[in-house]
């Protein structure tokens, strides 16, 4: 494979989301693009 | 609804066998007990989770399934070779499982099955934790872990509520097998945790750290983090017991905390790790808090708890509740206080003339206590065959008893087995199968949103936790690993480290559990055990 295809490298990282109550969608700080 | 304990009652005739052996008024002195404890609350002397009256019903029960241990270690707190040379007869199956049905009656809400080795009584020992955790008790299992086989770790992780606490010394088997006194038994401890962790039972791993295994705790701590172990409990020696015949068991606690901080920095929080303060210090004010449990003897005795050495009647002669109600009215007793009170520093409790586990317990209440009161019957139905009865040597105290001689460990090069082992622990962590819990996910490459079904929390995983968690779904740690080399042209080893990491934080947050689990839901966090007793021996 080559550097253009390989894709940066950042470790796995899972956080936890506290949506305050707000959907998921809207909540402050999401974005989904 | 009524509970439970208001439906029966002992036969007033048994109950009033167990009379308090003391002069002083019992509702005078719980009254000054109360004021007493408020004042040491106040004054910050208590410890934080003593309770300053002995509630109506108990809290929960400690249970020592068996006096008998397959291993030698030399700090035993409850000196189970001894007894096990001994052959001390102990309840049968089916007095444990009156005691079990009353202590359920009383209403306990959480359970420590221990032993010895609880699983030299292996149809027992399960019995008692499924009925335990079927009931709603939180259970928490000590064990060493030599006999968890595969039908052990299954039916174990078909239960909810239930903690598997295992002894593990050290990083590579000749520290550990020193410790234990048996040859192989490090071997059998990791493999009996991979086959409990695979089938999704909780886990806490509890390293006794003494002077000759203090070193290595920094290695033990990345050998349980690679293991997938998600808790620790480091412990220094009790003294009491076995360790109180002799013996240089002190470390320090600072030592101990600073590993457990710098681990911490290494790798996160994805590992709870317990830094416990032994028994020293503490004791004199632990000793004399209001006990809140009970805990029952192989021969059916009922004490207050690990640390002090009186009784208050016997499970089966008695029945539980009467010892209960003789432990409400009796645990403030001026001999227990007297003899706690003495307890300033870690080396006080071997230098006592009475030693918790070595010396004959002291009966408050009633007169049956003694290591093997004659109503104890052979272990039985599914005891060992080491436990026959031999009634004559048994009642004598432990101070000049003959205990076995441990095995030593084949001398190896230390170096050349702490990397056998960190590929022996590697491997089994590669080959844990893991599956997604019930749960939707959407989003992007970049980024994904994940909602867990059974708590509606929201997780984010990035692109490179979203591969793990692909992989996770019926694969292995292997797989992840891989699927992440292949990706990100990651170099193997550190494909492995991220993949082990990534894991270990999926299934705390409960995106992925085991593959072996029957449970739907990743196990719960147990307890360690109940206040004023003591860790896995």
């Amino acid at each position: 494979m080559s550097d253009e295809q390989t894709p940066p490298y950042e470790p796995p990282s899972v956080e936890q989301i506290d949506t305050d109550g707000e959907p998921i969608s809207t909540a402050a700080g999401n974005s989904l693009g | 609804m009524s509970h439970p304990a208001s439906r029966r009652s002992r036969p007033a005739a048994i109950r009033s066998r167990l009379r308090l052996v003391s002069s002083v008024p019992v509702s005078s002195k719980r009254q000054e007990s109360f004021a007493w404890g408020r004042l040491l609350w106040r004054l910050g002397r208590r410890p934080k989770r003593a309770l300053t009256e002995c509630p109506e019903r108990p809290i929960g029960a400690k249970l020592e399934i068996t006096y008998a241990c397959n291993l030698r270690c030399g700090f035993c707190y409850t000196d189970s070779p001894r007894r096990t040379l001994q052959r001390t007869p102990e309840l049968s199956d089916e007095q444990w499982r009156v005691v079990l049905r009353e202590s359920l009656d009383l209403g306990i809400v959480e359970a420590v099955v221990t032993g010895g080795e609880p699983f030299l009584r292996r149809e027992l020992t399960l019995e008692a934790i499924e009925t335990l955790a079927s009931a709603g008790v939180g259970v928490s299992l000590n064990t060493n872990g030599w006999f968890v086989d595969e039908e052990v770790a299954r039916r174990l992780g078909a239960l909810r509520g239930v903690t598997a606490h295992v002894s593990v010394d050290g990083p590579r088997a000749g520290l550990h097998d020193a410790s234990r006194g048996v040859p192989g038994s490090w071997r059998r401890a990791i493999e009996g945790i991979d086959r409990l962790l695979g089938a999704g039972v909780g886990v806490c791993a509890v390293h006794v750290v003494t002077p000759g295994n203090a070193h290595a705790v920094p290695d033990f701590l990345e050998q349980m983090w690679t293991l997938g172990v998600p808790w620790v409990r480091v412990t220094p020696v009790v003294v009491s017991g076995a360790a109180a015949r002799g013996g240089d068991w002190g470390v320090s606690r600072e030592e101990l905390r600073k590993a457990a901080g710098e681990f911490e920095e290494r790798r996160g929080a994805a590992m709870r790790i317990s830094v416990q303060p032994g028994t020293g210090g503490g004791l004199s004010l632990q000793g004399r808090a209001a006990p809140g449990s009970f805990l029952v003897r192989p021969n059916g005795d009922v004490r207050p708890d690990s640390l002090r050495p009186f009784t208050y009647g016997n499970a089966i002669e008695d029945g539980v509740e009467a010892c209960w109600t003789a432990l409400r009215e009796g645990w403030d007793d001026e001999r227990i206080n007297r003899w706690a009170g003495a307890m300033k520093g870690p080396g006080d409790i071997a230098k006592s003339g009475l030693v918790p586990y070595l010396d004959d317990e002291i009966p408050v209440v009633g007169g049956v206590a003694g290591p093997a009161s004659a109503k104890a019957q052979s272990s039985g139905e599914s005891g060992p065959a080491t436990l026959s009865r031999t009634d004559s040597d048994s009642n004598a105290g432990g101070r000049d008893a003959e205990v076995p001689a441990p095995t030593p460990p084949p001398s190896v090069d230390p170096d050349v087995e702490l990397g056998e082992a960190r590929e022996k622990v590697r491997g089994l962590a590669l080959a844990r199968r893991y599956r997604h819990t019930p749960l939707r996910w959407s989003g992007s490459s970049e980024q994904r949103f994940v909602r867990l079904a059974g708590d509606g929390r929201y997780l984010r995983l990035n692109e490179s936790g979203s591969v793990v968690m692909d992989a996770l779904d019926g694969g292995a740690v292997e797989d992840a690993a891989g699927a992440l080399a292949a990706r990100y042209g990651l170099d193997p080893d550190r494909a492995v480290a991220d993949a082990i990491g990534a894991a270990r934080e999926l299934l705390k947050r409960r995106v992925v559990l085991a593959a072996g689990a029957s449970a739907p839901f990743p196990a719960e966090p147990g307890t360690t055990d109940l206040p004023g007793l003591e860790p896995a021996g």
